[in-house]
């Protein structure tokens, strides 16, 4: 019973990860209807910035933050600008393809600039793990799910009440249609791009200070498709229900099957998750069923 | 030479990189080159990825390169097929017995994963264990070929050790969380969890381990893959206190013959690199690489590795490396030797523990024996 506890509170907790990661793909889905492959690579960027002001910088936690965050926005803008703008109303499979351009484009920066290629971040959060009955949970995990509700939050109300946010669903539903109504598609594509550079930031923040700076990032930040793919591609609802159940059935499947079937099965039901609902309900749990396929 | 500097293990490879570079432009600007020769490298990312290290061994060939070196078990793996067919020599840095076991063309640097794992538990049951019965071992494996030497050799030789094997885990490099494996290995109750991976993953479970409860309390030893000074860096200081670990090198600022040279160097040209065990043993590497050409110029003759083709990589392998005979790399790393049916050019090991965030207390130098793997009806497989 206790051991069951754990894989169930530690999976909540790692799938809440998975999820906050997942929310940034979900903003570019929602807005654009574009598939962000370079999803991995924006995790991993934003880490070593945030590693270049509060460790190389030795700037203050007041001031390294707020600077990731301009940084990410920046970002945004400049990958929409120059990248995504010039194949508007070219075919969808060119818009994703740029985005895994993008995402190679970002690696060899990361490369260029901290070839360390391993850091750690300053410690952010108490060390001492919090206790649920029997359990533990370390406090890392604990605040990120935190953060990933709290975003949840924003960028739900953001999408239903605000008018940037009506906007850029009814850009994603059709783009013809919000153009011949005077909305600035353009402005709407550069702020998906920006909220979702924004979300990797914090994103990768939260998990480095769990596994430290490492191309890891870049695999972890791909690992969050499974949780888009079962949640669907466009719903921010979807990533926070299907973030937990990929954690939850890595840690269940991990703990209770791997005796049974050998070490390694852990890694692979993301995968096996992936399959099953793309075989059973392709536009996932809680996704539109209109989906473009390529 | 090929080593990942981006990727997964980006974190060594980068690092050894710069050294085995570093060491060439020294053998070549101070040292007049190998015998004579500047030695001419080409040095290529693998990006820690198998088809990639595929390709660029071909490459080496086609090149008409002398002899390649590899940082990783996991890289040297994928090469070594193509390798051994085509009878091109290479030198692995950090290496798995699946490498050369049984021996071909592919030679291993330092002592192997599975080496470093029976001197760790030999350790462990001499200076550490005050029991009585057999002390229990949990095994955390990387899924690649780092953690697998470690298997295959608590596999042979746990019941000559008289320990037990409670539980075999694995994980990837990329992992976030191992509290599930964790969980069930504090079922086992072990005395010890062994750990063969490298610095981020080895990281993650001594945290995790630390939050469970099971550390301190338990000990935890290395494998030399994870034993530097990023495992430190990245778990923290008072987190990883009292971990043991393997490794084939000497510390920084040990008082050995080579020592100045290769600070200089590192200090000069890779200062962040400085106090990274990894760059000792890929700066040796490079000096090794240097004198195996030494030798094979002095025994084949120039003209004969100029050709760059079979017969050239024949009289490296032949004339150059399998003529190693005490070469001691500075006093970086134990002795090299070459001994007939044995393709670990260096067989020592040192088992260290940290301590105030430091790797020390070097306990003297232990000659790993040589196990004949494949005399194992399960090895390989």
């Amino acid at each position: 019973m206790a051991e069951l506890l754990q894989y169930t509170i530690t999976g909540i907790a790692v799938g809440m990860v998975y999820a906050l990661i997942a929310l940034g793909f979900a903003l570019i889905w929602k807005s654009s209807s574009v598939a962000n492959l370079a999803l991995g690579q924006l995790v991993l960027i934003s880490s070593w910035f945030t590693y270049g002001m509060l460790v190389q910088a030795k700037l203050p936690y007041w001031i390294g933050f707020p600077l990731t965050i301009l940084f990410a926005i920046f970002l945004g803008w400049m990958i929409e600008r120059f990248t995504l703008r010039p194949l508007i109303a070219q075919p969808i499979l060119a818009l994703i393809t740029v985005t895994l351009g993008v995402g190679y484009f970002l690696e060899g920066v990361v490369t260029f600039i901290w070839p360390m290629s391993v850091a750690a971040l300053p410690r952010l959060f108490p060390q001492e793990p919090v206790h649920i009955g029997p359990a533990v949970v370390s406090q890392e995990y604990i605040w990120a799910a935190g953060i990933s509700l709290l975003l949840f939050g924003i960028l739900s109300l953001f999408f239903k009440y605000h008018k940037m946010g009506i906007a850029m669903r009814a850009t994603a539903d059709d783009q013809m249609a919000v153009q011949a109504c005077a909305i600035p598609v353009t402005s709407v594509f550069s702020m998906s791009w920006i909220f979702a550079c924004v979300v990797a930031a914090i994103g990768g923040v939260l998990v480095s200070s769990i596994g430290g700076i490492t191309f890891g990032l870049v695999e972890t930040g791909l690992k969050s498709f499974s949780v888009v793919i079962l949640g669907g591609l466009d719903s921010f609802i979807g990533c926070m229900v299907a973030g937990p159940i990929i954690g939850l059935c890595e840690n269940l499947g991990g703990g209770y099957l791997t005796p049974l079937i050998g070490p390694g099965i852990k890694d692979i039901i993301p995968f096996i998750i992936i399959i099953i609902v793309m075989i059973v309900k392709p536009y996932g749990l809680f996704g539109e069923t209109r989906i473009e396929r390529i | 030479m090929m080593n990942p500097t981006t990727g997964p293990a980006a974190e060594k490879g980068s690092v050894m990189t710069h050294a085995n570079l570093d060491a060439i432009k020294y053998i070549n600007d101070e040292l007049g080159g190998a015998g004579g020769y500047a030695i001419e490298v080409l040095s290529l990312d693998s990006n820690y990825d198998a088809a990639k290290a595929v390709t660029i061994v071909k490459r080496f060939m086609d090149e008409g390169c002398l002899l390649f070196t590899t940082a990783s078990s996991k890289e040297m793996s994928a090469a070594m097929t193509s390798a051994n067919t085509a009878g091109f020599p290479g030198i692995s840095c950090f290496n798995a017995p699946s490498l050369y076991r049984p021996p071909q063309h592919i030679y291993g640097q330092t002592p192997d994963y599975g080496d470093d794992a029976l001197a760790f538990a030999n350790f462990y049951m001499k200076n550490i264990w005050k029991g009585t019965g057999k002390p229990k071992f949990a095994l955390h494996l990387l899924n690649n070929t780092t953690g697998y030497g470690a298997r295959d050799a608590f596999k042979a030789k746990a019941d000559e050790l008289g320990i037990e094997i409670v539980s075999t885990d694995e994980h990837a490099a990329t992992t976030t969380s191992e509290i599930e494996s964790l969980t069930r290995i504090k079922g086992k109750n072990p005395d010890v969890l062994y750990i063969s991976s490298t610095p981020a993953p080895t990281a993650v479970i001594i945290k995790n381990a630390k939050d469970l409860g099971m550390y301190p309390g338990i000990t935890i030893g290395c494998c030399h893959a994870g034993l530097t000074k990023a495992l430190i860096d990245l778990a923290g200081a008072d987190v990883v206190e009292g971990v043991y670990g393997a490794f084939p090198t000497v510390l920084w600022g040990e008082d050995v013959p080579g020592m100045a040279k290769m600070a200089e160097y590192c200090q000069k040209l890779h200062p962040n690199d400085y106090g990274n065990g990894d760059y000792i043993t890929s700066w040796a590497q490079s000096l090794i690489v240097a004198k195996i050409l030494e030798l094979a110029v002095k025994n084949a003759g120039y003209d004969a590795l100029a050709k760059g083709d079979v017969s050239a990589w024949q009289a490296v392998e032949t004339k150059g490396i399998q003529k190693l005979k005490n070469y001691d790399v500075g006093g970086l790393h134990g002795p090299v030797s070459y001994t007939v049916g044995d393709n670990r050019l260096d067989k020592s090991n040192r088992i260290y523990k940290i301590v105030g965030g430091k790797i020390a207390e070097p306990s003297a130098w232990v000659e790993a024996p040589m196990v004949k793997y494949e005399e194992y009806d399960w090895f390989g497989k």
